[in-house]
């Protein structure tokens, strides 16, 4: 059989497979059954077999609200502002830090760059407040002094949110992302670069035509990626950084936010499964979907 | 790509397949536990280990006091103990370890944490009643325990947990702090409602601009003075509520009453005066606010010795009731011990919860350690911290008695007035009881409609409470977002449930 | 006359440099000031936060707040020595079994890439939920109490697999592999010996992001761990603020024990002080790492 043959002829390379492919089993596919109670009315007695199946009931408070748009719409297009802007931002640091002069300056500011991914969002949440704090916040402090303004009441006004949320997104992922940009261009060949610059080329097109090129897969890849989690979201940003303020709403609401907002007093296990598994799906569709399109441009670099 | 789908199914067939196999197994396992009934007279008791969720967190002296309670139940039902305390972590790992199925015999549940209702309708407690272990092991417990407690933690007429024995009733007011009443002599014997007290907080505004007048924050929810009980328990904010007086059985919308609607215009009014913190709604408790002491008013849910003597910051409140006391139908889900159902041995476990409630040794066993280690009496029923210990030091003083059985046999720390239980007596006895008391409603059918009004009321009424917003828009919005989100459901089906429960009563 | 000379040396012109240095420098510091802002705070008298807010430089400086963490200092240390042995063994095993599940999947020559790209890739999209994951560790697994609890479960992360393997593909040219083949070596030797040793960069990235992993990882700690003496440092930290929390909340309940060292408790600068506790040691691992971020690093290797 062309299968076992297969095996045989690269058989120290399906070996080296096994203990991740054991892992996986274990910890990911043998838990994932579990996915049942999403349709299913769990009780731990009765246990996955014979609690009693509900099919779509589960689900049904995903779609039946009045926000069932804003959660959908918030999410998608966070989302997409994240990616975006999310890739071009690492993939610009990374291209700075790699390329400036000062090299040691370079290695002291990536350090600093990757101290935002350490601050949990609680905390972070709290140094927001600070700044935006009515009363004793940094901003309306430096406003009235400086522009003699009244004092804003931040939490309540709906317009400067998205810009705070894409800001604070961006500052806590951008350094951390960008450390595989940084590893993907160190492992550029030099030999181009040196050809290139023979060539009369200036940094700026070795940048555009080598060093942009040559990292590609790894820009598709993450960008797959995260088309995956399209249908996620961040709580920590979108709860505790808005201080879960009830009049931002329309701009902060997601998802997540809502199946916890929901289900705390519930504590329904069926309807968190369930919604899990929604966002799972969308995402899963979507990926096969992009896996597609970047199959039909170049076949080696999809995911798979 | 349709070889790796055939490959991809079958793999992933074959990963299911054995975790249902495995899931199978397991399941009948614990159904076979759970059908053994283990008839065990008192005299021949085989010994059993009993395991006990608590809330508390851990201490250095866990060990030592766990094994003298374990000496201890040995010798009266030939038990030992083992004692989680799974402190800060328990809210989240409880409803893990229950849904889990886990193996344990008592955990501390409420309406705030570990879902009493819940738990007890999905048949993860125990039928106390049903089963008959209420009455066959719990003679001295039911004696103790304030009647009227325990019809008010029944589902259905069953219990499925035992409520801890403390104050039943409860009174929302203002509370003032006295050195500004005193340094303005401000009398508040006439503060009856909740508007009465204005004129002192425009005198402490006008004289004290910088200290906040009434405290407030997310939790602020004064309008729970107003005569009704809300059937959904004391935390929550979902429509549904039945007058205390009992003048009416129809569950209304409290958010369409005209005494709620006054309420959030008084305190519209408030927020404009700048008697309350701007960004109040979206503030949680600042332990910053209540250590300075500089504040004037700030809301309570009061019994007997609840203030009037200085707290641990040093400060005297005093309260001006605004609401007449009251047993509300949620009184005994502040506190409870149930039993699990994957326990192997639930008799032991309702004779160990009797003993929780009757047995003072036991009781202060669990609340304050050993005699001589971790307190020394001061009088009889007074204890206090053996010279050299403090609270900070000692080795055992995690316990908060109001978790755990019985108060009313638990030494008093020094600081707390002696008379304090009869006090508590007394209020049980005068408070209305309301008419809802017993009723508990099962949430089963309308659990999508509950997680969107739940999420429109985290956007609305925080701000609506504190005053925040002017209520003559937004209620009306949110009255609205409730309507379209299933709210003529949720009362439909509260007003089917309460009127079922009203007919068996009788 | 224009001074080209950076032309030569393949650099940025001294504006450009500049400007791109004052980029990324002014990110850096965006970043980095809430951090200072929070060794400020903790290192502050906790009444005065209340008052003046959150400053640079305390108006009133304390070390209450590490005085508070330090109490339960015998702890912190067995946290401390608790984290650390989990981060290595955990790092070092992961990056074995991911490094051996990559390369395969990177080799042009092996046939079901794809298939495993996908299997892989399947585990970051569905997941059974928490409950059934609980269920398999504990009743099935027995991993209770133990660091296998915190360690097996994250040593196979669908993510790293997936971005070792582009790593793989991109700086391991496949002549380089056929050629030692022709020279009689095995694949699990080429993969040793050819591949990982040019494949720095991307060795490093998976261990500086497994490193990071398994030093904040708390969630499952609090999950499956109930003995003391096993609590990592994270779960240790989140023990202690909510602790305090529930202290300060609980202390004025009618009828609770009124212990007077309660009104000097820390608070936000406790909270503040324990950023310090789990970030500090962990900030040193990315200078570690950085040294295999080095351009050229395949230089030699082509040239063979």
């Amino acid at each position: 059989m062309p299968f076992f043959e297969e095996l045989l002829k690269n058989k120290s390379l399906y070996l080296m497979t096994l203990p991740g492919l054991l892992i996986l089993l274990l910890f990911n596919y043998l838990p994932m059954a579990g996915i049942v109670i999403a349709f299913k009315d769990y009780t731990p007695l009765l246990g996955y077999f014979r609690s009693k199946w509900v099919g779509f009931k589960n689900f049904e408070f995903l779609f039946k609200t009045s926000d069932a748009l804003i959660i959908t719409r918030n999410t998608v297009l966070y989302n997409l502002v994240f990616i975006t802007i999310g890739i071009v931002c690492s993939v610009g640091m990374a291209i700075i830090l790699s390329e400036i002069n000062g090299k040691r300056l370079a290695k002291v500011f990536q350090t600093g760059m990757l101290l935002p991914h350490f601050l949990s969002w609680v905390v972070v949440g709290y140094l927001v407040y600070a700044f935006l704090s009515t009363d004793t916040g940094i901003l309306n402090r430096m406003l009235k002094q400086f522009y003699g303004m009244k004092a804003v009441n931040w939490y309540s006004t709906i317009k400067p949110w998205p810009f705070f949320l894409v800001f604070s997104n961006l500052w806590k992922t951008v350094g951390f992302n960008s450390i595989i940009y940084l590893a993907a261009i160190t492992g550029i060949n030099p030999e181009y670069y040196e050809a290139a610059l023979l060539d009369g080329a200036t940094k700026w097109q070795q940048i555009f035509k080598i060093t942009i090129p040559m990292i590609q897969p790894q820009i598709t890849i993450l960008f797959l990626l995260a088309i995956g989690g399209i249908f996620r979201s961040d709580f920590g940003l979108f709860y505790l950084v808005p201080r879960n303020s009830g009049i931002l709403y329309p701009v902060t609401q997601t998802i997540d936010t809502y199946v916890y907002i929901g289900l705390t007093t519930m504590g329904d296990v069926g309807m968190t499964s369930a919604a899990g598994f929604y966002q799972s799906i969308v995402g899963f569709i979507m990926v096969l979907g992009s896996n597609l399109i970047v199959r039909k441009i170049d076949r080696e670099k999809a995911l798979f | 790509m349709v070889k790796i789908r055939k490959a991809v199914s079958l793999f992933v067939c074959c990963a299911l397949s054995m975790t249902f196999l495995l899931a199978g197994c397991k399941t009948q396992g614990s159904g076979k536990a759970s059908s053994e009934s283990g008839k065990a007279s008192s005299e021949d008791l085989k010994p059993y280990n009993l395991v006990w969720y608590m809330r508390t967190t851990s201490a250095k002296g866990d060990a030592r006091v766990t094994a003298k309670i374990s000496d201890y139940l040995k010798k009266k039902i030939n038990a030992t103990i083992t004692i989680n305390n799974l402190g800060s972590d328990y809210a989240t790992k409880i409803p893990v370890i229950i849904s889990s199925g886990e193996k344990f015999d008592v955990c501390f549940t409420a309406s705030w944490v570990a879902d009493y209702h819940q738990n007890a309708i999905k048949g993860n407690f125990v039928n106390l009643t049903k089963t008959g272990l209420l009455d066959k092991y719990g003679k001295d417990l039911k004696k103790e325990i304030d009647p009227a407690l325990l019809t008010s933690s029944s589902i259905n007429g069953d219990i499925y947990a035992v409520p801890v024995n403390k104050e039943a009733a409860y009174a929302w007011a203002w509370t003032f702090n006295k050195a500004y009443l005193d340094k303005y002599n401000l009398d508040i014997s006439n503060i009856k409602t909740l508007a009465d007290a204005e004129p002192l907080f425009k005198i402490i505004h006008e004289k004290e601009p910088d200290i906040p007048t009434i405290v407030a924050d997310k939790g602020f929810a004064m309008y729970n003075y107003l005569p009704y009980d809300p059937i959904n328990g004391s935390a929550s904010t979902l429509p549904g509520v039945i007058p205390l007086d009992g003048k009416s059985t129809k569950i209304v919308d409290q958010y369409e009453l005209p005494e709620y609607q006054e309420y959030f215009a008084t305190m519209h009014k408030f927020y404009q005066e700048g008697y309350i913190a701007k960004d109040a709604a979206t503030n949680t408790a600042d332990p910053n606010i209540e250590k300075s002491g500089k504040y004037f008013a700030r809301q309570i849910s009061w019994t007997p010795d609840a203030v009037g003597t200085p707290d641990v910051y040093g400060v005297t409140r005093e309260a001006a009731l605004i609401q007449k006391p009251a047993i509300f139908s949620s009184a005994g889900t502040g506190a409870m011990q149930a039993i699990s159902n994957s326990s192997d041995d639930k008799e032991r476990a309702m004779m160990f919860l009797n003993l929780l409630w009757s047995d003072k040794t036991l009781v202060n066993l669990v609340d304050y350690g050993e005699e001589g280690t971790d307190y020394v009496k001061v009088d009889d029923n007074t204890i206090d911290y053996p010279s050299g210990v403090t609270g900070k030091t000692s080795e055992y003083s995690n316990v908060s008695a109001w978790c755990v059985g019985n108060q009313r046999l638990s030494y008093v720390r020094k600081g707390i007035p002696a008379d304090h239980w009869t006090k508590v007596a007394d209020f049980n006895k005068q408070a209305v009881k309301s008419p809802a008391l017993g009723f508990s409603f099962d949430n089963t059918n309308v659990k999508t409609q509950i997680a969107a009004m739940q999420n429109v009321l985290n956007q609305y009424l925080p701000s609506l409470a504190v005053g925040a917003v002017d209520p003559t828009t937004y209620l009306p919005q949110m009255v609205q977002k409730l309507k379209d989100n299933g709210m003529s459901d949720l009362l439909k089906e509260e007003q089917a449930q309460y009127d079922k429960w009203r007919t068996s009563k009788k | 006359m224009k001074n080209y000379r950076y032309r030569f040396r393949n650099q940025f012109s001294p504006v450009a440099n500049a400007v791109l240095t004052l980029i990324a420098g002014l990110f850096a510091f965006v970043c980095v000031y809430p951090m200072l802002l929070c060794i400020g705070v903790s290192f502050t008298d906790e009444k005065s936060l209340a008052r003046y807010g959150y400053r640079l430089i305390p108006k009133n400086f304390s070390t209450r707040a590490y005085e508070y963490v330090m109490f339960n200092s015998h702890q912190l240390l067995n946290s401390y020595i608790v984290t650390i042995l989990i981060t290595v063994i955990g790092t070092l095993l992961a990056i074995s079994i991911v490094a051996m599940l990559a390369y395969p999947m990177s080799r042009p020559n092996f046939k079901y890439r794809n298939f495993y790209s996908f299997v892989v890739f399947f585990t970051m999209m569905f997941s059974g939920g928490l409950v059934p994951s609980y269920i398999i560790n504990t009743q099935y697994y027995h991993l209770t109490n133990t660091i296998w609890a915190i360690i097996l479960p994250a040593c196979c992360s669908a993510f790293n697999v997936i971005i070792l393997r582009t790593f793989f593909s991109s700086n391991v040219p496949a002549s380089l592999i056929e050629s030692a083949k022709i020279d009689g070596a095995g694949e699990f030797y080429a993969f040793l010996r050819i591949a990982l040793p040019i494949s720095g960069p991307g060795i490093a990235t998976i261990a500086l992001f497994l490193t990071i992993g398994y030093w904040n990882e708390w969630f499952n700690a609090l999950l499956y761990i109930n003995n003391n003496k096993l609590v990592p440092l994270q779960l240790l930290l989140v023990r202690i603020q909510n602790n305090l929390d529930m202290l300060q909340q609980t202390a004025n309940i009618p009828g609770a024990d009124k212990e007077a060292w309660i009104a000097n408790l820390p608070s936000d600068t406790a909270r503040m002080a324990m950023v310090l506790f789990s970030v500090g040691p962990i900030i040193l691992a990315y200078p570690f790492f950085q040294r295999y971020f080095v351009k050229g690093m395949t230089i030699g290797a082509v040239k063979e």
